[in-house]
């Protein structure tokens, strides 16, 4: 038997706060990313995310840039080389630049803010990680959100036309089916004539963040991250789903709710989306009768398996329950065909 | 060889008695190398005559450290006192605890500690690992306190002494208390309290050097008191304390006070 792990469930998300925050400033499209710091520390974190992009055949590289602090800078300080790595981010004529600083450049206290500052041609954010501060991947995350949800509002909007401004927010850039999760997102909306309008961040310009402060729903895509959008700059009370859809009933209450926070009635397209999770449920009817084990599983795991008519037991086979779990039924069909394979 | 440091509060006078004191250590023929450990870069100014003296993290800024030479860095002063300046950044930036590690690594790479004496003038207070590098690893193997009577002074002090008393808990290191010296403020009971300190930590008074207008009159002369007035009490004193210094083995691991015991001492020598 193979040991190694399907793409899905290799977790991507451990690290330090720097890799948290360059996964989100990375996937600026017109990003330049400046790790203010030692060049191991850009290596490490872009190794990953070359890793990443293996699984999407021409996908943009992003630019980052090490100002290559060695011990000259601890003693003397990074703030010179951090502006000379800002001049060079400039002459790329980015759509706006990240500062991330580093452990070393925290320890010895760059005042990056005010190098930044002195940048008035391009919009810098200067997200504040220091692994040794505390934290992981996804406190690092949340900075970076952070830092370009302020930005956003000091962006003008984008004119998108008529219809509301749906953003998603905190995708996670390093997940493998990122983009999948994000297409059966949009699906979905489709289903009540709504689209994606903003992916916050997540291959999208600099210029589209302008969007935030006037969404109409922000779709979380973790109920976590409730807290990072309480500081967004968004109007008061902006409806907020909390997590991407997640199993069977989960898409049909996902449907109900945006339908709910935008004002539309959602009734035909919940009974659309439950007649394709009967067509989805029907491929798989092969599935019925086994025997799997889902211990400690989630309920929605248990309620697809209910669903198929499958017998769930402790001396089942076991079957893979990834998290982050597959979104929508787009996600349940993938999990069914995984399933399908361990069986 | 004898490698001493000289720790203490910021301005309680570390660069005037090492200055001296390496005056005294040349005049008597030793060889001697003072090494200055603040980025204020003044420690040695009055055995230069305060000729500026380029320190060696200037230099390495410049030059970029492979490129730096000894001669760059050290230069003979009074009594044939080689001398040396860490240096350090620019206030408000950077790491100068980082910068003495370098300094060291730098000095020892290229073979200049070496003399009968090296006498390191440390900032005030063990501000971070950088500056207690001297005493860590084995540069500064005899420690003196240098302390007035004021309460900050010998708060300071204390602090060295519980650095020393960690420092000293590691097997390879060989860094001991030597003692403390006085430079008085002219307080009352001013050398009674800092003897008593020295004994409650567990070392002794090593030397009290009073308050005394001819030192003033030095550095505005740009010369150390045994150059200026060689013929002084002062000088006299500094002279009895290289003596001292060279003669000292009485080395221990201090017992640091508590912040109580301390302000009780002071308090039990002060004059209401």
């Amino acid at each position: 038997m193979s040991s190694n792990p399907s793409p899905s469930s290799t977790p991507r998300s451990d690290g330090c706060t720097l890799a948290g925050a360059l996964s989100v400033a990375s996937a600026v499209a017109d990003g330049v990313t400046i790790v203010h710091g030692p060049s191991g520390c850009s290596h490490h974190h872009v190794s990953l995310l070359l890793t990443s992009l293996l699984d999407r055949p021409g996908a943009r590289l992003p630019v980052l840039l090490s100002d290559d602090l060695g011990e000259r800078e601890v003693i003397f300080g990074g703030e010179d080389a951090l502006a000379l790595a800002l001049d060079e981010a400039v002459a790329r004529s980015p759509g706006s630049i990240a500062v991330l600083p580093t452990c070393v450049s925290e320890a010895i206290g760059d005042d990056c803010a005010a190098v930044a500052e002195r940048v008035r041609s391009v919009p810098v954010v200067v997200v504040p990680v220091g692994g040794f501060l505390g934290g992981g991947f996804y406190e690092g995350e949340r900075a970076a959100l952070a830092a370009y949800a302020e930005l956003s509002a000091r962006l003008p909007a984008p004119d998108t036309g008529e219809g509301p401004v749906i953003a998603l927010v905190g995708e996670k850039n390093l997940e493998y089916e990122a983009d999948c999760h994000a297409a059966e997102i949009g699906r979905l909306l489709g289903l009540l004539d709504l689209g994606v309008g903003l992916r916050f961040v997540r291959e999208a310009p600099t210029a589209s963040f302008g969007l935030l402060p006037r969404a109409d729903l922000l779709v979380l895509r973790e109920p976590g991250m409730g807290g990072i959008a309480d500081c967004f700059p968004v109007r008061p009370r902006t409806p907020r789903i909390h997590g991407f859809p997640v199993g069977l009933s989960g898409t049909l209450a996902f449907l109900e709710r945006c339908g709910a926070a935008l004002g539309r009635d959602a009734a035909g397209a919940v009974e659309d989306e439950a007649g394709h999770q009967e067509a989805v449920l029907a491929r798989f009817g092969g599935l019925a009768g086994a025997r799997v084990s889902l211990s400690g599983a989630p309920r929605w795991a248990v309620e697809l398996a209910d669903a198929l008519g499958m017998v769930v037991s402790p001396a089942g086979v076991p079957v893979p329950v990834p998290e982050p779990a597959p979104v929508g039924t787009a996600g349940v069909a993938r999990l069914l065909a995984r399933w399908g394979r361990s069986l | 060889m004898k490698q001493i440091a000289l720790y203490g509060k910021g301005g309680i006078g570390k660069s005037t008695t090492s200055a001296n004191l390496s005056a005294a250590l040349g005049e008597s023929g030793r060889s001697v190398l003072q090494v200055g450990c603040d980025p204020k870069h003044d420690s040695t100014r009055m055995l230069m005559h305060a000729e500026p003296l380029p320190t060696v993290l200037d230099q390495v800024r410049e030059r970029g450290a492979p490129n730096v030479a000894l001669e760059d860095v050290v230069r003979t002063g009074y009594a044939g006192v080689r001398c040396v300046e860490a240096g350090g950044p620019e206030p408000g930036i950077g790491c100068a605890g980082r910068g003495i590690i370098a300094t060291f690594q730098l000095l020892e790479e290229r073979g200049a500690l070496e003399a009968d004496v090296i006498v390191y003038d440390v900032l005030g207070d063990v501000v971070c690992g950088g500056f207690a590098m001297p005493m860590r690893e084995g540069y500064a193997e005899e420690v003196y306190l240098v302390s007035s009577g004021e309460l900050m002074s010998l708060y300071a002090a204390n602090n060295i002494a519980k650095a020393i008393a960690r420092l000293a808990e590691r097997p390879r290191c060989r860094c001991r208390l030597a003692g403390v010296i006085l430079n008085a403020k002219g307080m009352e009971r001013e050398e009674e309290l800092v003897r008593a300190f020295a004994d409650a930590i567990g070392s002794r008074l090593v030397a009290a050097i009073p308050r005394d207008r001819v030192v003033q009159l030095a550095e505005l002369h740009r010369q150390t008191v045994i150059e200026y007035a060689p013929g002084s009490a002062q000088a006299a004193v500094y002279r009895r304390l290289a003596d001292d210094v060279l003669a000292n083995t009485d080395l221990s691991i201090p017992r640091p006070l508590t912040q109580d015991e301390l302000e009780s001492l002071a308090i039990e020598y002060t004059t209401f």
